[in-house]
Parts: structure tokens; C-alpha cells; sequence
């Protein structure tokens, strides 16, 4: 049932409804196709980039490149909370460290194969985060932030104490990945095409009408539960999918490192992808994987000259704060945007 | 009449510690009209909407709409039961363009704010445009909500209830801080919406050149009791009215 007042009295072809229509052109997320092929192009181009490294770079390089794009996922998932639902969550360390141990201590208990291990860890990782979720999400901000560092700190304990069970601060190792995972270039392999394939999934969902109504909750909460949208619900599947992809770039970390220990969960470990998400970019879908890949590589450059990396890290934290608030992605994406105009002014 | 009621309250009342913001207030609204609630500051009137939209719990009373109990619903529940609100202060979704935020709103009366893989938000493109366009915002579908003018916001927050298709609108003060000419506009398009698609309105307002002009039927509040209703020749001429309320205003 459309109404029918203003509008609908002028004649189909009315210069209003023209415009009208062309607005709606403009609207459909339909860039130009050379537009959109630049930008896929790009994409393509960098995962190709990041697929010839084995040939390209050192061993240990080599595992470098392989922990940045673990922990970009780690990142990426983080940030559907934060920066997409506009939910500062300190805990997400919980479901990376529960991804990492959901495979160790099932190897390490019931010897079951990694892969086994690898398709159970996400579901975990979930489970563990809609419990979580059902009773943080019942609190705003700050205390939604101190409630999942909470959660986390429980899980940390556990993970400690239960030394039996755990191994408590030794963690779990030993030769837990399959043959097929030892060689070094299979690992990166693997690692690159679990998070291409994740991240996929994940950008799916921030472009679906799931993603745009968590937009709009974060935007403004009363309004969407106003219009009929089930705030809490969605929120509460947000956190869940979170856990699942935080547990998935856990288990990556047992790929990387082949074993898993305790401060996987700590405080410290859940703020990294925040860290992360704040330099690269949290309102551009691929500006936390950014961010992964700076922090990965930075920490090294720096601390071949400087001993002090934390202390770089913060003032670098600090001017991305104040002065580029929308991240080095989203610095890089406004200049691109500043180009394409200029091209397009210079064409015509 | 109470049995055709669209909308039938029952010694309503909410109690903030010691003090009854709302005490024992009764209203019907029949279907197709245009009903206001009006009142001194302070009288319970934004309270009393909260109460309806589920945002506030009621400490006693019952809401029924369209026949059913949404006493205690929770917001999202009753505006999927067609009764949605406009707020009173412009809230809108500052970062989302105006189009975005009435297809938010269409996906969620379809229930399709649930899909995590599609892009179905293009399928109701058109159905937001063509919502724009009848209010007069078509040409500024695509500029972020906090970039219109306070006039176009509160239009935009219009519409954004209507996009749910409610069969009763509830609109607090939907002419606050508005110019002359925006509130010619709003009235306007409250009118024609009401007749057009034979809404039903329950507003709150503060100009009762608006209240008295476009108004079937007024509810007078003071101090959270009902002091009057009837019609507005009725409400304007009676005299507890004009002691409390309208002889202050004139």
C-alpha cells in the first residue's frame, strides 16, 4: 500500500520524477565500470602479491608476512563489532585464544586429526560468545567494554589454573599440525587462503541488509528499535559471528606457531586488533587488515633500530588519534577519491 | 465507539519513585482520525508516549491496540504490530543517507534484517525513493541525514515511520523548533497522509494552531490526569482548559 499525495500528482514525466530517477541511478551502489574494475583489479593485484611471497621472501620473513594476515583476520572480525556495530568489545582475545586451544586440547586429549580440530574451533569460539553476548549486551559502552575484559580475564584464569587440563602457563605444543601443515610454504599457503576466504564471507555480511541494520543501530539504537528492528538480537548475532572469526584467526595461530598458550587470552592480546582497527581504518572494510600488516611490520622495523617498541607504538597510536582519525586506509582511500576527481574533470 | 477503538487505554500510569508522572490516564482513538494530546509542560505527555511505544514500562493500566494487549511489549515488538513513533527531537541515523535510512526501515517491516549474504536493500530502492519523493525529500535521497536542514530531518524522521506503514502514527510534537513555513509543510503532509492512507494519528503538540485546525479529537492532560476531551470547540471552550492552560498561552 503506497500512498498517494504530492508525489503521485504529477504526470510520469514530470522533470521531478526525472530527477528523482536519476537520483536513484546514482544511488545503486553501481560505480562506473572502470571504477569498479581498478578497485577488484587492486585486490586481485595484492592477493596475488601476497601469493608469490614464498618465492619471494625469507623463511622467517616468510612467517612474518604469515602472522600479519592471521592476525588482519583477527582484526577484521574484531572490527565488525566495533567499528561497524559500534561496540568497543575488550574481550575478543577470549575467542582467539578458545580457537587456538579448541585444536590443541583436542589433539592433545583425544588425538584427533587438526582438521577435526580446525572445523570445530569456530563453532566453539560461537558457543563461547553467545554466552558471553547474552549477558554483555545487556549493558552500554564502558560497562559493555569492562564486561567482555571481564569475561576475558575468566576464560585467561581458566586457561591458567586448570594446569591438569591445559597445561597452565606452559600452554599446549608439539607436533600438533598434519604433515601436509609442516611445510612451511603449505602453512602460508593455507593461512592466505582460510583468510581471503573469511574475509570474503565477512564483507559480505557488513554490505548485507544484516551489516546495514547493525550500521544503523550503531548509528543510533533508539531510532532502529523504533522502526522495529530487534536491537539486542542483532547485536547479539554480531558478537557471535565475531567469536566464530576470532576463533577461526586462532586457530591460524597454531598454524603459524604450533602451539597455543595462555596469553593468547590476555587483556593485553584483545587490545591489539582494536589497535589495529584505529590505525588502519575501523569504517573501511580491509583498513584493520591494514592496520595488522603495519603493526606486524613496524614492530619489527622498529625494533631493529630501538629497543622501546611500545613507546613508538603509542605516539604513532597518539597522531592517528588526533590528526587522522579515519585511519591510514582511510587516509589513502580520501586521496584516491581526490584523484579520481581530477581525472574525471581532466577526461571531460 | 470504545469498541471500535484502534487504540484503547485503561488507567494507565507510571510512577517515577513517589511521583505519578502518568495517574490513571483512559483514551481511545478511533481508526482514520486525527487525535492530539496536549498539555502544559510537564503534564506527561512525552512520558505518556513512552508508555506506547514500550520504551517506558507502565506501573499499572492496560494498552490495547487493535484489539490486542501490547501492555509491556518491548519497542521493536510493538512497532511490528503497526503502532510507530516519530520522536520529538530529531533522531535520525546521522551517517546514513536518507535513502539508507528509509530502506533500514523497509527491511525491518519485511523482516529482511535478518539476510547476511544478500544485497535484497536494492530490491526496496525503489519503494524509498518513490516514499522520498511523496514527502518531498527526492532530491536530497542521497545526503547523509546530518547534512539536511532541521526542517528536512524532522520529515525524514516522518518518514522513517512511515516506512514501517503503521496503521497508527504516533508523532511527538512533530513541529518543535520548526519555522513557520516548515510547519505549514508538516501540517500539510500529516493531513494528506492521514486521509490518503486513512492513518490514524495520535499527536502532541505545542502550537494549537496546528492542534485546533487539524484535529477530530482533543485530549487535555495536566499533571498526568485527563482535565478534558472532546472536540476542539469543546476543549477550546472549556473552562478548567483555559484556567490551566490556554489562558496562560494567550
Amino acid at each position: 500500500m503506497m500512498l498517494s499525495t504530492t508525489g503521485s500528482t504529477a504526470p510520469p514525466d514530470s522533470p521531478l520524477l526525472d530527477e528523482v530517477r536519476s537520483t536513484s541511478a546514482a544511488t545503486e551502489p553501481r560505480r562506473p565500470r572502470t571504477r569498479v574494475a581498478v578497485r577488484f583489479g587492486g585486490l586481485a593485484a595484492l592477493v596475488a602479491v601476497l601469493a608469490l611471497m614464498p618465492s619471494t621472501l625469507s623463511a622467517t620473513s616468510l612467517l612474518n608476512v604469515q602472522s600479519a594476515i592471521g592476525l588482519a583476520l583477527f582484526a577484521c572480525a574484531t572490527n565488525l563489532l566495533v567499528g561497524y556495530g559500534g561496540l568497543v568489545s575488550f574481550g575478543q582475545a577470549a575467542f582467539y585464544g578458545i580457537g587456538a586451544y579448541t585444536i590443541a586440547l583436542m589433539w592433545l586429549h583425544w588425538q584427533t586429526s587438526f582438521w577435526v580440530g580446525f572445523i570445530a574451533a569456530p563453532v566453539v569460539g560461537a558457543a563461547a560468545a553467545l554466552l558471553v553476548g547474552l549477558v554483555a549486551l545487556r549493558t552500554r559502552r564502558l560497562y559493555f567494554a569492562l564486561l567482555t575484559l571481564a569475561f576475558s580475564q575468566l576464560f585467561y584464569v581458566i586457561v591458567l589454573q586448570q594446569t591438569g587440563f591445559t597445561g597452565g602457563a606452559n600452554g599446549v605444543f608439539g607436533a600438533i599440525l598434519p604433515s601436509f601443515l609442516v611445510d612451511p610454504n603449505h602453512a602460508y599457503y593455507f593461512t592466505l587462503a582460510v583468510a581471503v576466504l573469511a574475509l570474503l564471507a565477512l564483507w559480505k555480511i557488513t554490505r548485507s541488509p544484516f551489516g546495514m541494520t547493525l550500521r544503523a543501530i550503531r548509528e543510533n539504537r533508539e531510532r532502529a528499535e523504533a522502526l522495529g528492528v530487534n536491537v539486542f538480537a542483532h547485536q547479539l548475532m554480531a558478537f557471535v559471528l565475531a567469536g566464530l572469526f576470532c576463533a577461526l584467526a586462532g586457530t591460524l595461530f597454531v598454524v603459524h606457531d604450533q602451539s597455543a598458550n595462555p596469553d593468547l587470552l590476555a587483556w593485553t592480546e584483545s587490545g591489539i586488533p582494536i589497535f589495529m582497527s584505529v590505525i588502519g581504518g575501523m569504517y573501511l572494510f580491509l583498513g584493520p587488515a591494514l592496520g595488522a600488516l603495519i603493526y606486524e611490520q613496524g614492530r619489527d622495523v622498529v625494533l631493529a633500530s630501538f629497543s622501546d617498541w611500545q613507546l613508538a607504538f603509542g605516539v604513532m597510536l597518539l597522531v592517528i588519534v588526533l590528526f587522522a582519525p579515519q585511519g591510514v586506509l582511510g587516509l589513502l582511500a580520501g586521496g584516491r577519491d581526490a584523484v579520481w576527481r581530477r581525472w574525471r574533470t581532466l577526461r571531460r | 465507539m470504545n469498541g471500535q477503538a484502534l487504540l484503547e487505554i485503561r488507567e494507565l500510569g507510571k510512577r517515577f519513585g513517589g511521583f505519578a508522572a502518568i495517574d490513571g490516564v483512559d483514551l481511545a482513538v478511533a481508526p482514520g482520525t486525527i487525535h492530539s494530546v496536549i498539555g502544559p509542560n510537564g503534564a506527561g505527555k512525552t512520558t505518556f508516549f513512552r508508555l506506547l511505544t514500550g520504551i517506558l514500562r507502565p506501573t499499572r493500566g492496560t494498552i490495547m491496540f487493535g484489539g490486542r494487549d501490547i501492555t509491556g511489549l518491548r519497542p521493536y515488538a510493538v512497532t511490528r504490530r503497526g503502532l510507530t513513533q516519530s520522536f520529538q527531537i530529531t533522531n535520525v541515523f546521522p551517517r546514513m543517507t536518507a535513502l539508507e535510512s528509509v530502506q533500514i526501515a523497509i527491511l525491518a517491516r519485511r523482516k529482511r534484517s535478518w539476510d547476511f549474504a544478500s544485497l535484497y536493500q536494492r530490491k526496496v530502492t525503489g519503494e524509498a525513493i518513490e516514499l522520498l519523493d511523496q514527502v518531498g525529500l527526492g532530491a536530497q535521497a542521497t545526503a547523509e541525514a546530518r547534512t539536511l536542514s532541521h526542517g528536512d530531518q524532522r520529515i525524514l524522521e516522518v518518514t522513517l515511520a512511515l516506512a514501517t506503514q503503521p496503521r497508527l502514527l504516533l508523532l511527538d510534537e512533530p513541529t518543535a523548533g520548526m519555522s513557520p513555513f516548515e510547519t505549514d509543510r508538516m501540517v500539510e503532509l500529516v493531513t494528506n497522509l492521514a486521509r490518503a492512507r486513512h492513518l490514524t494519528v495520535l499527536l502532541s503538540e505545542h502550537d494549537m494552531d496546528v492542534v485546533f485546525g487539524i484535529s477530530d479529537e482533543v485530549t487535555v492532560l495536566h499533571q498526568g490526569h485527563v482535565i478534558a476531551r472532546g472536540s476542539p470547540d469543546e476543549v477550546q471552550s472549556d473552562d478548567h482548559v483555559i484556567d490551566v492552560y490556554l489562558g496562560v498561552e494567550a
